[in-house]
C-alpha cells in the first residue's frame, strides 16, 4: 500500500499530459489547436462565409479520404485517386460543356469510369497479387495520361444547375455538410458493425490468417479498391461543381494528401488499425490549414514545408503514445 | 550420341530458365526488344549520336536509381532524392550566378546538404520508427517548401560553365555525364558485392532481425543507406543543373517515382533483401529509352504517360511471375 502511495507522488509532472493524450486522438487536439489559432490571429474567421468555405474546399477531401483510408486498412494503398479525381472532373466540364442536357448521363458515366479504375486495381491486387503502391502508380500515371489528352489546360464548362450542387444549402449550411456526414455515418457503420467492414480489418492485419478463417479476402479487396475509384469520382464531381470547369491536374495533391488526412487520423500504414472519423478530421485539419495561412497571408510556399513537418509530427507522435502504453 | 543429345538440351533448358528467372537479366534482353521495337518504329532513333544523347538523358536518373535501389533492399524507400536535385540545382544557381568563384565550396556545400538530409531520413526512420513512405514523403514537401521558399518562386541565377561542361559536354565522344553514371555504377557494384557493408545491406533488408542478432548494426547500415542515397541525388542534381544551366523548381520532378520504378523493373523487390545494382541500371536504362523513343516518335505528354504506366504495370506483372 504505500508502495502504491510512494510511487505515485514520483510520478512526473506531465503525466496528465500523457494522459490527456492518449485519451484523446492528436489529430483532434491538432485540429482544435488550429482553429484556435485560426480564431486568434483572424477575426474573419468565425464568420459564416468563413465556415462554409472551410467545409465546401475540404469535402473534395473529405470524401476521397475514406477510399484511401479502407486501402490503407486492407495494409494497401491507393495512389491512383488523385489522377482519378482529375480525371471525373474533367470529363465532367468537357462533356457538359457540349452536352448540357445530358448532366446525369455525365456523371453516370464519371461514376462508371472511377469505380472501373478501382475494379482494375483490386483486381490486379488481389488476383494477380501486384504491389499495391506500383500497381496504383501505374494505373494512376495511365488515367493521367488520358486526363491530359482530353484536356491539355483547364478548360470546358458546367451547367448552372450543376453548379449550384455545390452551393446549394439549407438556409447557409451546405448540402455538402449534410452528405459528409450521412456518408461517414453509413461508412463507418459498414466498417465497424458488418462482416465485410471487420473483414477489411481481418485482412489488413494478417491476410492469410484471414484468407484462412473463411474470408473472401479477394472479394473484400476489390470491392475496397472499387469504392475508391467511386469516392474518387465523386470527389471530382464535386470540384467539378465547385470550380466550374475542369483541370487536369486539380487532383494533383490529392493522392499524397488523402494519405497525410488518414495517417494523420490515426490509420496505420500497415493495415488493420484506424477508422474513417479520424481521417475526416485530417482531411479538414489539412482543409483549415490551408485556410489559416491564406487569411494570415503566409506565402502558399510555407504551406508545403508545414503539411511536411506536420506528416511526421503526426506520426512520431503516434508512435510515441503507442510507446507509452 | 542419344544421352550427349538430352543432356544438352537438358542444359540448354535449364539455361534459358536461370535467365528468365533472373529478372536482372530479364531487364537487359527487355532493352534490346525494345531498342530492336524502336528500329522498326522509327529509322532515326538508333543514330550514334542520338543514342549518346539517350545516355546522357539516362546517366541523372541512373545515379539517383543506385541510391534508390540501396535504400529499396534495406526494405524502405526514398520519395525526397528527386527535391534534393531540385534545391541543389537552386542552391547552385542562386550562389554561384554564373560565376565559377565559389564553384568548389559550392559543391562541397551541395554535396554536405545531400548528407544532411540523408541523415535525418536515417534517423527519422530508425530512430523515431518513421515508416520510410511517411517520412521521405514529409521530407518531400518540406525541401519543395524550402526550395520555393528560397527562390521566392522564382529561381534566379545562372549555373557556370565548368559545371556546364560536366552537364552537356563530351569526352571524345562520350557525354561527360555517363562517365559518372559507369564509375558510380561501377563503385556500388563493387561495395555491393564485395565488401561487408554490401552483405549489411541485403542481411537487413532481407530479415531485420536476424541481421542484428547476429551483430550487423541495422540502425547505422540503414541510416548509410539513405545517406548514399541523398547524397548521390546531390551528385546527380549538380550534373542535372550542369545540363539545363539555370535554377529551376520542376529539374526534380519525376525522379523519385521514376528511381522506384527503374528498381522494381530491375529486379528489385519492395520487400526488400533482393535485387542488383545491374538490374537497376538496366531499368533506368530502359525508362530513359522508352522515355526518349515516345518524345521521339512524337507523341503528346498524355500518350508518353499512358506509355509510361502500362509499361511499369506490364514490367511488375512479369516481375511477380518470375519471383514465385
Amino acid at each position: 500500500m504505500s508502495n502504491v502511495l510512494v510511487s505515485s507522488k514520483t510520478k512526473s509532472a506531465s503525466q496528465p499530459l500523457k494522459r490527456l493524450v492518449q485519451r484523446i486522438r492528436p489529430v483532434y487536439l491538432a485540429l482544435f489547436l488550429l482553429i484556435l489559432i485560426g480564431i486568434f490571429t483572424q477575426p474573419t474567421f468565425l464568420t459564416l462565409r468563413n465556415v462554409r468555405n472551410i467545409i465546401l474546399s475540404s469535402t473534395p477531401w473529405a470524401i476521397a479520404t475514406i477510399g484511401q483510408t479502407l486501402a490503407l486498412l486492407t495494409a494497401g494503398i491507393d495512389l491512383s485517386i488523385g489522377p482519378v479525381v482529375s480525371l471525373t472532373n474533367v470529363i465532367a466540364a468537357f462533356l457538359m460543356k457540349n452536352h448540357p442536357n445530358q448532366v446525369w448521363g455525365i456523371v453516370l458515366l464519371c461514376i462508371v469510369c472511377g469505380t472501373l479504375v478501382g475494379l482494375i486495381n483490386g483486381f490486379a491486387i488481389a488476383r494477380l497479387r501486384l504491389n499495391p503502391f506500383i500497381i496504383t502508380l501505374a494505373t494512376g500515371t495511365i488515367i493521367q495520361g488520358v486526363t491530359l489528352g482530353i484536356m491539355y489546360q483547364p478548360g470546358g464548362l458546367v451547367t448552372e444547375g450543376f453548379l449550384q450542387i455545390s452551393r446549394a444549402g439549407l438556409g447557409a449550411i451546405p448540402y455538402a455538410l449534410f452528405f459528409l456526414i450521412i456518408l461517414y455515418g453509413i461508412g463507418t457503420f459498414i466498417l465497424k458493425r458488418t462482416p465485410f467492414g471487420l473483414s477489411i480489418y481481418a485482412i489488413g492485419g494478417n491476410e492469410t490468417s484471414a484468407h484462412l478463417s473463411g474470408i473472401r479476402t479477394s472479394l473484400v479487396i476489390v470491392v475496397v479498391y472499387s469504392i475508391s475509384g467511386f469516392l474518387a469520382a465523386l470527389a471530382g464531381l464535386f470540384l467539378a461543381s465547385r470550380i466550374g470547369s475542369g483541370d487536369p491536374l486539380v487532383g494533383d495533391p490529392i493522392s499524397l494528401d488523402t494519405i497525410t488526412a488518414a495517417v494523420l487520423g490515426g490509420t496505420s500504414l500497415f493495415g488493420g488499425v484506424g477508422d474513417l472519423i479520424g481521417g475526416l478530421a485530417g482531411a479538414f485539419f489539412i482543409g483549415i490549414l490551408s485556410t489559416v495561412l491564406n487569411l494570415n497571408n503566409v506565402s502558399p510556399f510555407y504551406q508545403w514545408i508545414s503539411k511536411g513537418v506536420i506528416l511526421i509530427a503526426a506520426l512520431a507522435l503516434d508512435l510515441w503514445r503507442q510507446a507509452i502504453d | 550420341m542419344t544421352t550427349v543429345t538430352t543432356s544438352s538440351a537438358v542444359g540448354i533448358r535449364k539455361f534459358v530458365q536461370k535467365i528468365s528467372i533472373n529478372p536482372s537479366v530479364v531487364i537487359w534482353i527487355v532493352i534490346v526488344l525494345l531498342l530492336l521495337l524502336a528500329r522498326i518504329v522509327s529509322s532515326g532513333f538508333l543514330t550514334p549520336t542520338h543514342m549518346l544523347n539517350v545516355a546522357r538523358q539516362a546517366s541523372g536518373l541512373g545515379i539517383v536509381t543506385i541510391g534508390q535501389t540501396i535504400v529499396i533492399i534495406t526494405g524502405g524507400i526514398d520519395l525526397s532524392n528527386g527535391m534534393v536535385i531540385t534545391l541543389v540545382d537552386i542552391v547552385a544557381a542562386t550562389i554561384l550566378r554564373g560565376k565559377d568563384t565559389l564553384l568548389f565550396p559550392v559543391i562541397l556545400l551541395c554535396l554536405a546538404i545531400g548528407c544532411l538530409i540523408g541523415l535525418v531520413n536515417g534517423l527519422l526512420i530508425t530512430k523515431v520508427k518513421i515508416p520510410p513512405l511517411i517520412e521521405t514523403l514529409g521530407m518531400f514537401g518540406i525541401l519543395k517548401g524550402t526550395a520555393y521558399v528560397i527562390t521566392s518562386g522564382a529561381p534566379k541565377g545562372d549555373i557556370p560553365p565548368s559545371l556546364n561542361f560536366v552537364g552537356s559536354g563530351f569526352i571524345g565522344p562520350i557525354p561527360t555525364q555517363v562517365f559518372f553514371w559507369v564509375g558510380f555504377t561501377i563503385l556500388a557494384i563493387i561495395v555491393m558485392h564485395k565488401t561487408p557493408f554490401g552483405r549489411y545491406i541485403y542481411a537487413v533488408g532481407g530479415n531485420t532481425r536476424a541481421a542484428r542478432l547476429s551483430g550487423v548494426k541495422t540502425d547505422r547500415v540503414v541510416i548509410s543507406a539513405y545517406i548514399i542515397s541523398s547524397v548521390l541525388a546531390a551528385v546527380a542534381g549538380l550534373i542535372l543543373a550542369g545540363y539545363i544551366g539555370t535554377g529551376s523548381l520542376s529539374l526534380g520532378e519525376g525522379y523519385n517515382l521514376n528511381s522506384v520504378a527503374a528498381a522494381v523493373v530491375g529486379g528489385t523487390a519492395f520487400s526488400g533483401g533482393s535485387g542488383t545494382i545491374i538490374g537497376s541500371t538496366g531499368g533506368a536504362l530502359f525508362l530513359a529509352i522508352l522515355i526518349s523513343l515516345l518524345r521521339f516518335l512524337g507523341l503528346p505528354y498524355s500518350n508518353q504517360l499512358m506509355v509510361q504506366g502500362a509499361i511499369l504495370a506490364i514490367a511488375i506483372y512479369f516481375q511477380s511471375r518470375s519471383q514465385r
